[in-house]
């Protein structure tokens, strides 16, 4: 019978591809996987990396998964298969490899086991990620630390810890490896002194830490993309004439407040490609003053371009509440420096009292222009909806290409709504990129729906919800 | 190895600012397409040298159907003028490229098909086109289970039992 099914095979399609072409093709699929980590839980948890599950569909296929290193480069310490780690490092060898660790794990002995033996292999690590704090087992911390100063992987590139709370500022001693170009900490707080911040570091994305950023960008000219959310800007260095810096991209996602901050702390090159999304908007502010606000500081502060006069915008999102003074600001969104690079966002967590949380009532307030200029959608509802509310907002909103949902409720909401590509196609025709922030709920792998896939890789996702959403569409 | 055939003049359309190649597909179809739109294909660019040291016009036969070859002479013909990483690793410069979405439509055909597209573009060395048809298929078969990839691509399992059931084979691959 076996015979029989590998003779089958040899004669199917795919099997006479050449082994070349086959191996292009195994590694493509886990290139995608590895290149859409922010952190390591779906590394760490998924019951299978893919390319495990690719070699056990026939003999050939296994043969060919074997005898290719590259496939077992990506090597997470997982909790119950610590056989699989040890073969994928020795099968990897001797090529550079990503290690990711899960410290949540590390009250386990035998888990402390498993990672100080991967340790050993960090000089061989290209990319390094920690997920997970170890408040309690400060012992565990110390001797990875010591690992890690031991060995000092020389080759890494990218460092990515979260909820690592706990990080040392010389968890490289004083000599970070030279290859360095990618830290991204999301709830870490390393101080801005600390090696990780220094050049030639490239990309850097803090996200919930209390570095002081200023300090980092002052000690980093070669950063060239910055990703900001919730960090602190406020305090420490004085204004930084960034302007002869590398950069080239700066991200940021924060209240009104702090983003002014921020930007009132830095002169810009006119060449950096500026993405702001500012929301919370203070209640007192106006919207058209704090838009008025924003462009007269970034007059001040970023150099507009020399042949247009126009800020260099990628794009200023700014999330409003549409009936505080937002329609003024919309119609007057084009007479400003910022022209078309702005876009408005409507909160849906926040709407008038008089209208509750109909929609339509906007339309019989005679906000509909207004509402034309609103590319974003901001969803952090508390309620669960109807399908005749969603209808109503898809009737006034229909045009967004961006949707933002945070909250299990609102998940839940827009999970149902565009879990169906009919049905999302019919609410939000335009509908590009969908971002999920945190949340525990877990029905949201029913969703099959994500056209916009591709463009999720350049957004802030950092939630395993984020992740169902993209395998399941995958 | 390529077969190459002689041909007359006649067979070839005169000489413009690009010269014409005349492509032979495996059911024996004669396809003339100008050179600057095969030059993404290595293979061809090398036969094309290879006849300009004899100075004489050729055919180059290829062992795939003319289906298959005019898919391919599509994609290179929407790339044309274009810098592509894959091919053209050491010349792009950067923002030439253009937006690779159309490959997903152009590659939305069968299975069958996808696989004949890719072994083409194997052959004739258009690394570009392997590593968008390897995506397709690469996207076929993420995060599904052994079972619908088997399904998928059609492949049966000729495992015995007992590589199927080894704890090995669960945990190792």
């Amino acid at each position: 019978m076996e015979a029989t099914d590998g003779h089958r095979n040899a004669e199917s399609p795919i099997s006479r591809l050449p082994v070349e072409l086959l191996r292009a093709i195994f590694l493509t699929a886990r290139q995608k996987d590895i290149s859409k980590v922010m952190g390591t839980a779906h590394l760490l948890h998924d019951a299978m990396p893919p390319w495990v599950v690719i070699s056990q569909v026939c003999r050939h296929w296994r043969h060919i998964a074997l005898d290719t290193k590259e496939l077992w480069t990506e090597i997470p310490v997982q909790s119950c298969r610590t056989m699989w780690t040890e073969l994928a490092l020795s099968r990897s060898d001797p090529l550079s490899i990503s290690l990711c660790f899960d410290f949540n794990l590390a009250e386990k002995a035998w888990y402390k086991d498993a990672v100080l033996r991967a340790a050993r292999a960090l000089p061989r690590a290209r990319e390094l990620f920690i997920t997970g704090g170890c408040q309690h087992e400060h012992s565990f911390l110390a001797a990875f630390v010591a690992a890690l100063r031991a060995r000092r992987a020389p080759h890494l590139e990218v460092f990515a810890a979260d909820f690592f709370e706990e990080m040392p500022d010389d968890m490289f001693l004083d000599d970070p490896p030279d290859t360095l170009r990618t830290v991204r900490l999301f709830t870490c707080n390393p101080s801005a002194h600390s090696v990780l911040f220094r050049a030639p570091l490239r990309s850097l994305q803090l996200l919930d830490c209390t570095t002081e950023i200023v300090r980092v960008l002052a000690g980093c000219p070669t950063l060239e993309s910055v990703l900001l959310s919730g960090s602190s800007y406020t305090e420490g260095a004085g204004p930084l004439d960034y302007t002869h810096a590398a950069l080239q991209r700066l991200t940021v996602v924060d209240d009104f407040e702090s983003v002014v901050g921020l930007l009132r702390l830095l002169r810009l090159a006119p060449s950096v490609q500026l993405l702001l999304d500012c929301y919370a908007i203070v209640d007192e502010r106006t919207i058209y003053e704090a838009v008025t606000d924003v462009v007269e500081l970034l007059s001040d502060h970023v150099a507009p371009a020399p042949d247009t006069g126009v800020l260099p915008f990628a794009y200023l999102v700014l999330n409003l509440n549409v009936f505080q003074g937002s329609a003024f600001a919309l119609y007057r969104s084009t007479d400003t420096a910022l022209g078309p690079q702005v876009r408005f966002s409507f909160d849906w967590e926040r709407p008038d009292r008089r209208v509750g949380r109909n929609p339509m009532l906007f339309a019989l307030e005679g906000m509909e222009a207004a509402l034309r200029g609103v590319q974003t959608l901001w969803f952090r509802s508390r309620e669960a909806h109807t399908a005749r509310e969603w209808a109503d907002l898809s009737r006034l909103l229909g045009q967004v290409t961006y949707i933002r949902v945070k909250g299990n409720m609102a998940c839940r909401s827009v999970v149902t709504m565009l879990g169906d590509e009919t049905q999302a196609t019919l609410l939000f025709p335009h509908l590009e990129v969908l971002v999920i922030e945190h949340t525990a709920l877990s029905p949201v792998r029913s969703v099959s729906y994500c056209r916009f896939e591709e463009r999720m890789a350049d957004c802030c996702v950092w939630s395993s919800v984020g992740q169902s959403i993209r395998a399941a569409a995958e | 190895m390529p077969t190459i055939v002689s041909v007359d003049d006649s067979t070839v359309p005169g000489e413009g600012s690009s010269r014409l190649l005349l492509l032979v597909s495996s059911d024996n179809k004669h396809i003339v397409v100008e050179e600057d739109i095969m030059s993404r294909s290595r293979f061809i660019s090398k036969q094309v040298e290879g006849f300009e040291a004899t100075s004489q016009r050729h055919a180059i036969l290829l062992p795939f159907s003319s289906f298959v070859l005019n898919k391919v002479i599509e994609y290179c013909s929407h790339y044309r003028g274009y810098y592509l990483l894959e091919d053209d690793p050491d010349a792009a410069p950067p923002g030439r490229s253009p937006v690779r979405e159309w490959d997903q439509e152009f590659l939305d055909v069968d299975r069958n098909m996808l696989l004949r597209i890719i072994k083409a573009a194997h052959y004739l060395e258009i690394k570009s086109l392997v590593g968008s048809c390897a995506r397709a298929i690469a996207d076929m078969i993420r995060g599904k289970t052994t079972e619908e990839m088997r399904e998928i691509l059609g492949v049966e399992n000729d495992f015995t039992p007992e590589e199927e059931h080894s704890p090995s084979s669960k945990c190792t691959g």
